[in-house]
């Protein structure tokens, strides 16, 4: 009798003490801890997550959370599920421009990205490969993009192929690699390009499709695929080789948009324009704590975020360009002008 | 003789034999899916492995993830089994009712739950926006994960509570009534101690169950971050290099804890 009595303290004991101590390492009501929520592209988790390590470092009583998601899920969180983030950035700075007033006041444009074509440099090929002549490479090697219907990084290699056709004056470069082995059809009128996906792209073994770019990386690793269409800054913070395209094809130029705008791809979920990838960065105007994000914007384009950005492989914009800079936090003037296209 | 022997302990095990080869299909088709990942990392990849679980961060989502089970199984104990001993001994009108709504979690979508949970208890909910008024916030904070988890993983709880109390010989509490004991006697003294160990073994799943959630998790609190959680997130940003040594070091530790709890009832049911 008293043996089961001691049993029942003990183990009622033990689960009380489980959940203080628990308790204490993960409530922790003690400590007053500000959080500052950040929504931002996929490819900025690792940039952000170096950002993130430095700023909680030099701010102790502020807890960073960082959540990824592709750039325009990140606003349409905002925008449908209102969830209120304190700090937004997304690789596309004119899906800030595009949100309802109620939602920001302004946009900072503050890196840029560009395809690139990624490999392993083992192969005797890869000595030749260059941005002149890849589109030739390709055609007996094969290769890998990602899903255009779901990633971003898709329908711009699709974009770059027949930006490609353009600029080499080759009408053959996407036909080759792209539609001659999937269900992926394209038009050109007037010198302009609509390309359409369908849902069900039925790629044959020369082409590998994937459902996020990432995914392409270990399979380039391997060596089951000899080159994948990458951001740079992808292929960068993998450690793969690649080389630079011309930046006429690249997305990387924003001088080139009109001739990037010469191609468009039409999915199911919507129609793309070829443009060039600008990410944006903005603090909607509902956040919560807006002192403290805009001491976070600040880490993202002072000399520190563009040293890590730039080791990253996303080449920072200094300075950034905003628009309408009056409305620009105080601290965040001196590292922007104003932003005229 | 021999051979007859030999003919006769086959034939009366044939059916056996052919339900055992049919049956490990499906075992095959989970080691099959594990070992694919063990071999990956741990053989092929073991620096990568290593590197990975170093990280405080992984260690910290994991703990969180067995303590918010672990507060809400508790949640589930205290208000379940008062729960399940009114629906296992007395019949009222409505009690298949009951029954059905309690099972309900185990039906839904869990994301359909967490959207149920999301819009109870976000800041302008039904519940979430009186008590953000007295500091206690669910969005995005350890109260969210532990309500989601309580709601998906309390149905498993309960049946094994409800199927513990029913189990109980009726002539027991009928000789004690008979003896002059009172309700709240035969509970403690009669009723608990007898399916104590489903009550155990049902606890455990409920855990189990709350640790393996994601759908309903994901909704109200992304941060801070559990482990499906962080599987998904490495996977969505850095791919399968960088999830598959979490869910693999997440699968060897809830291995190794099953493993133990197993040994644990083991024990005492041989003592019975």
């Amino acid at each position: 009798m008293i043996k089961s009595r001691i049993r029942i303290i003990l183990l009622s004991g033990s689960i009380l003490i489980t959940l203080i101590v628990g308790g204490i390492f993960f409530i922790n009501p003690f400590q007053e801890q500000k959080v500052l929520k950040v929504f931002h592209a996929g490819s900025l988790t690792i940039p952000f997550e170096d950002i993130e390590f430095i700023f909680e470092k030099n701010n102790p009583n502020v807890d960073i959370q960082l959540q990824s998601a592709g750039s325009v899920q990140c606003v349409s969180k905002i925008t449908e599920a209102r969830k209120i983030p304190d700090v937004l950035a997304v690789a596309d700075w004119t899906l800030i421009k595009n949100m309802p007033l109620i939602y920001q006041h302004y946009y900072i444009k503050f890196a840029v990205n560009q395809m690139v074509l990624a490999f392993i440099n083992d192969t005797a090929q890869d000595a030749i490969i260059n941005k002149n002549n890849f589109y030739n490479i390709l055609r007996s090697s094969g290769f890998g993009i990602s899903n255009p219907n779901l990633d971003p990084c898709g329908y711009r290699s699709l974009i770059v192929l027949q930006l490609a056709e353009f600029a080499y004056n080759d009408s053959l470069i996407l036909d080759n690699l792209v539609l001659s082995h999937t269900t992926v059809t394209e038009l050109t009128l007037d010198g302009n390009s609509t390309i359409y996906t369908p849902e069900n792209l039925n790629p044959d073994n020369f082409i590998t499709i994937r459902d996020k770019s990432v995914d392409l990386i270990t399979m380039v690793k391997e060596g089951s695929l000899p080159y994948a269409f990458e951001y740079r800054s992808v292929a960068v913070q993998h450690g793969l080789d690649y080389i630079e395209l011309d930046d006429m094809i690249d997305l990387s130029n924003a001088n080139n948009d009109d001739f990037y705008r010469r191609v468009k791809v039409v999915r199911k979920s919507g129609v793309s324009e070829g443009k060039s990838i600008t990410y944006g960065i903005t603090i909607p105007n509902n956040a919560n704590e807006f002192d403290l994000a805009a001491l976070f914007v600040e880490f993202v384009i002072n000399e520190i975020g563009d040293f890590i950005l730039s080791i990253s492989g996303q080449p920072p914009i200094n300075p950034a360009r905003a628009s309408p800079y009056i409305f620009l936090p105080a601290n965040l003037k001196p590292y922007c002008i104003e932003d005229k296209s | 003789m021999k051979k007859i022997k030999i003919k006769r302990f086959l034939k009366s095990r044939i059916f056996y034999i052919c339900f055992a080869i049919i049956g490990s299909i499906l075992l095959l088709f989970i080691i099959i899916a594990v070992l694919d990942m063990f071999l990956k990392q741990l053989v092929f990849n073991f620096e990568n492995f290593k590197e990975v679980i170093s990280d405080p961060y992984v260690i910290r989502t994991i703990l969180l993830t067995f303590y918010s089970s672990f507060f809400a199984t508790v949640i589930a104990l205290l208000l379940g089994i008062p729960l399940a001993y009114v629906i296992a001994k007395y019949d009222f009108i409505g009690k298949s009712i009951i029954e059905s709504i309690i099972n309900l979690p185990l039906m839904i979508p869990h994301s359909v739950a967490g959207l149920l949970i999301y819009s109870i208890f976000m800041k302008e909910g039904l519940i979430g926006a009186p008590l953000k008024e007295l500091g206690i916030v669910f969005e995005d904070n350890i109260w969210g994960i532990i309500v989601a988890l309580l709601f998906v993983s309390m149905p498993i709880f309960l049946n094994s509570a409800i199927d513990g109390f029913k189990a109980v010989n009726p002539h027991l509490e009928r000789v004690a009534y008979s003896l002059g004991a009172k309700n709240r006697h035969i509970f403690f003294k009669i009723m608990l101690p007898l399916s104590k160990r489903t009550i155990f073994t049902g606890s455990v799943m409920c855990w189990a169950r709350g640790i393996s959630e994601f759908g309903a998790v994901i909704l109200i609190a992304y941060y801070p971050m559990i482990a499906p959680v962080f599987v998904y997130e490495r996977f969505n940003s850095e791919g399968i290099e960088a999830s598959a040594p979490i869910a693999l070091f997440l699968i060897i530790i809830c291995f190794f804890i099953f493993l133990l709890i197993y040994f644990l009832t083991k024990k005492s049911r041989q003592r019975k």
